[in-house]
């Protein structure tokens, strides 16, 4: 008796179980309530102004609950890649085209709800937005995310400094990179062998977007057209490192990535340093920072520089793309949710340019946004933008990303070289392309 | 009716022994023993962080790629952690053995303590914090380069702290020594503790000079100590991992302080190949537990009588 009850429990039990399984997932009900978790990188003007975004998007959405995380900007990529290990991750994130890829690839993310948008298809959303912003998240005709913003690099340029090393910044800027290599010497000032004024300041955190369109404008490349070289264009990657390494402490200590990140001391304007690379958002941190500063017209942006060498017709530089990303792990209703959430956010570019932290979110209308007239040099960087591409930032690009900075700071600081360190990077970068 | 069965006294406190340890054990089976497990049948297979595929076995090869390609740097991260753990171990041992001595000999337990806590502060501060302070200093208009020209008497010189190899490598030993010594200082002081003081009072007797009680009575008493102290911080100088860390998250090259740890982080997190990340920490931990045993061996704790 008590082994036929065990056998009929089991049954009973199986049954259940395949019957779950196999059973399609209920629709979701309108009203059904809704945790999203949104996990994004720090900027304080964002975050206060997508707080607002949330508060309003759930007054009309009163299921939906928004559990808004902000994370350090460096630790961002490891702790959303924790959580999915875990598959636990956020139902929203955002992050660096580059980083995500692999996301991508491995249907971590979902395809974007184009009826939510507006649009018929990938085509037709693509539409929306400036130039080819949205094909670096384009993968086999889906798009997987909506930009939170591309960035382009300007040239920030502090006059003060300029005028302190004899120079007329409004004429002196530099317009090519040999312009920057050369007028490095006339600012850099040393006490002995310590640099005390500094020229230029990089960005190292996204390489290909600071050097890329450099090494293109020289003939290098990459990746090879048909993917399977990586690295191409011996001479001018030579040429690039020759030009980093003068750059350098191992060289002529203009700059270095050990150097402490420009972007703060730039506002501070203590005659530290005279230029660096940083996209639009930087325009309210000076005015937050330093509004002595921000008003005394001491300050301008300045379009990237080009190689002199460079044709027209040569992207200026390169852009670093970060999208909005929904988890395809979340149910149905959630990834629902976080669509409309998206679309409602996307529908505020103007906004996200003014008091959202001058963040670039490239739809078509942002062009015609007043919020331009008031934002210094709004104009250079969006020129700027009309003429660059998008970074690398396909398979393996974070591998190589890394193996590059790991170069240029060989070259820079230690005094490997630029021999040494292409072949170094050749080899690493061909054998992640080859594991592909 | 049964009989029932008699057990020793013995075998009594050992069942109450086995009660007390076990949720011990169990811990230690789930958090310990499981994840060591589970990264040998890891480090087997292709395993990609984000994949939600099946990985394919590869069997040794995450092992034999790590030797054999140059690319992935895994011989190098072998000699940068070479480096720092012989340039880290011994100063941590014979200072904070030194220091613990000094401490004990001459102060009361009471300020003992506030030395102690003292020592201690570094290892409690938070790595961002220290970040600050240390790239500051190593700035090359920092406290670093003035300190050093002036006693040098060597003005304007940059010893380039985070950009010259020797350097950095140097400035990691330095701040993993700030952050590190205090916590050897307070297991030193503990064990100095237990030598009991009527030896050192019949050998004042006898005319033994400080450092011939430090020498005969001290050092081999202390064996036991040492020996713990020593294999702590070998282990602990081969896992090192947030001092490179944070000079590579501050710009400094990466080549010579890309630790073993840091390198599984780089191939684990960065590169998502988790399998190949695995495959290091075996060899880490295989490492560890070999040069473990080597100093145990070495220094025979267990021959002390007293």
């Amino acid at each position: 008796m008590k082994r036929l009850f065990a056998v009929l429990l089991v049954l009973v039990v199986a049954a259940a179980i395949v019957s779950a399984a196999g059973a399609p997932e209920a629709a979701p009900k309108a009203d059904e309530p809704i945790t999203l978790r949104y996990w994004t990188h720090e900027d304080a003007n964002r975050q206060a102004f997508e707080d607002e975004l949330i508060a309003e998007f759930q007054k009309t959405h009163p299921n939906v609950t928004i559990e808004h995380t902000v994370v350090p900007t460096k630790k961002r990529a490891e702790l959303i890649q924790t959580a999915f290990a875990a598959n636990n991750g956020p139902d929203i994130f955002t992050m660096p085209i580059e980083d995500a890829y692999q996301y991508i690839l491995d249907g971590r993310v979902t395809p974007v709800d184009y009826a939510v948008f507006g649009a018929k298809d990938a085509k037709d959303l693509a539409g929306q937005y400036l130039g080819t912003t949205m094909s670096p998240a384009t993968v086999e005709g889906d798009i997987y995310g909506v930009p939170l913003e591309i960035t382009n690099y300007g040239l920030y340029v502090n006059k003060r400094v300029f005028r302190d090393a004899g120079l007329d910044a409004d004429k002196d800027y530099p317009k090519t990179w040999e312009d920057l290599l050369t007028l490095s010497e006339k600012i850099c000032k040393y006490d002995g062998q310590i640099l005390t004024v500094r020229a230029v300041d990089f960005n190292y955190d996204h390489c290909f977007v600071q050097f890329q369109s450099l090494i293109e404008q020289m003939g290098g490349k990459i990746l090879s057209d048909d993917g399977k070289e990586a690295i191409v264009g011996e001479e001018a990657w030579l040429r690039f490192f020759r030009m980093m390494h003068e750059f350098g402490p191992a060289g002529k200590n203009y700059a270095s990535p050990s150097y402490t990140y420009a972007r703060k001391l730039f506002n501070a304007a203590n005659g530290d340093i005279a230029m660096a690379f940083i996209g639009l958002y930087q325009v309210p941190r000076i005015l937050k920072d330093n509004p002595e500063f921000y008003n005394s017209g001491d300050w301008m942006i300045v379009p990237f520089p080009k190689m002199a060498e460079a044709k027209e017709s040569d992207p200026r530089s390169c852009y670093l793309s970060q999208y909005y990303y929904v988890n395809a792990q979340s149910s149905p209703a959630a990834q629902k949710a976080a669509w409309e959430f998206l679309a409602f956010c996307q529908s505020k570019p103007e906004e996200y340019l003014g008091r959202g932290g001058s963040v670039i979110q490239p739809r078509k209308s942002v062009l015609e946004s007043a919020v331009l007239d008031t934002l210094p040099y709004s104009n250079v960087v969006l020129d700027g933008l009309a003429e660059s591409k998008a970074s690398y930032c396909e398979g393996g690009a974070k591998e190589i990303e890394a193996l590059f900075l790991a170069a240029l700071t060989d070259v820079m600081d230690v005094g490997v070289s630029p021999e040494e360190a292409y072949k170094t990077l050749k080899e690493g970068a061909q054998a992640v392309i080859d594991e592909l | 009716m049964r009989q029932k069965k008699y057990r020793g006294i013995e075998r009594k406190l050992a069942l109450w022994g086995w009660g007390f340890n076990i949720p011990s054990l169990v811990f230690f089976a789930v958090f310990s023993f499981a994840p060591i497990f589970y990264a040998i049948y890891t480090s087997l297979y292709d395993k990609r962080v984000l994949s939600l595929k099946a990985p394919n076995f590869v069997g040794l090869k995450n092992y034999i790629d790590i030797f054999t390609n140059k690319g992935i740097g895994f011989l190098d991260s072998l000699k940068s952690s070479a480096i720092f753990s012989f340039g880290a171990f011994f100063p941590l041992v014979i200072f904070s053995l030194l220091f613990s001595v000094l401490v004990y000999n001459n102060y009361k337990a009471s300020t003992q303590r506030k030395f102690e806590i003292l020592w201690y502060t570094p290892a409690v501060i938070s790595s961002v914090v220290a970040t600050t302070i240390w790239m500051l200093i190593f700035d090359p208009r920092g406290l670093g380069n003035q300190v050093v020209n002036f006693i040098l008497n060597t003005p304007g010189v940059d010893h380039r702290w985070t950009s010259n190899p020797s350097m950095l490598r140097f400035v990691t030993i330095m701040v993993y020594f700030w952050k590190y010594i205090g916590y050897y200082i307070v297991l030193f002081i503990t064990g100095l503790g237990t030598i009991p003081g009527t030896l050192y009072e019949a050998a004042r007797i006898d005319g033994a000079s400080r450092m011939q009680c430090f020498r005969r009575i001290t050092l081999p008493l202390l064996k036991p100590t040492i020996s713990l102290v020593s294999v702590l911080c070998l282990i602990h100088c081969l896992k090192t991992f947030s001092t490179q860390y944070m000079f590579y998250q501050s710009g400094a090259p990466l080549k010579p302080i890309n630790v073993i740890s840091l390198s599984i982080y780089t191939t684990g997190i960065t590169n998502q190949r988790i399998g190949r990340a695995c495959a290091m920490s075996i060899i880490l931990f295989a490492a560890m537990i070999i040069l473990s045993i080597a100093q145990l061996k070495l220094i025979n704790a267990d021959d002390i009588d007293y």
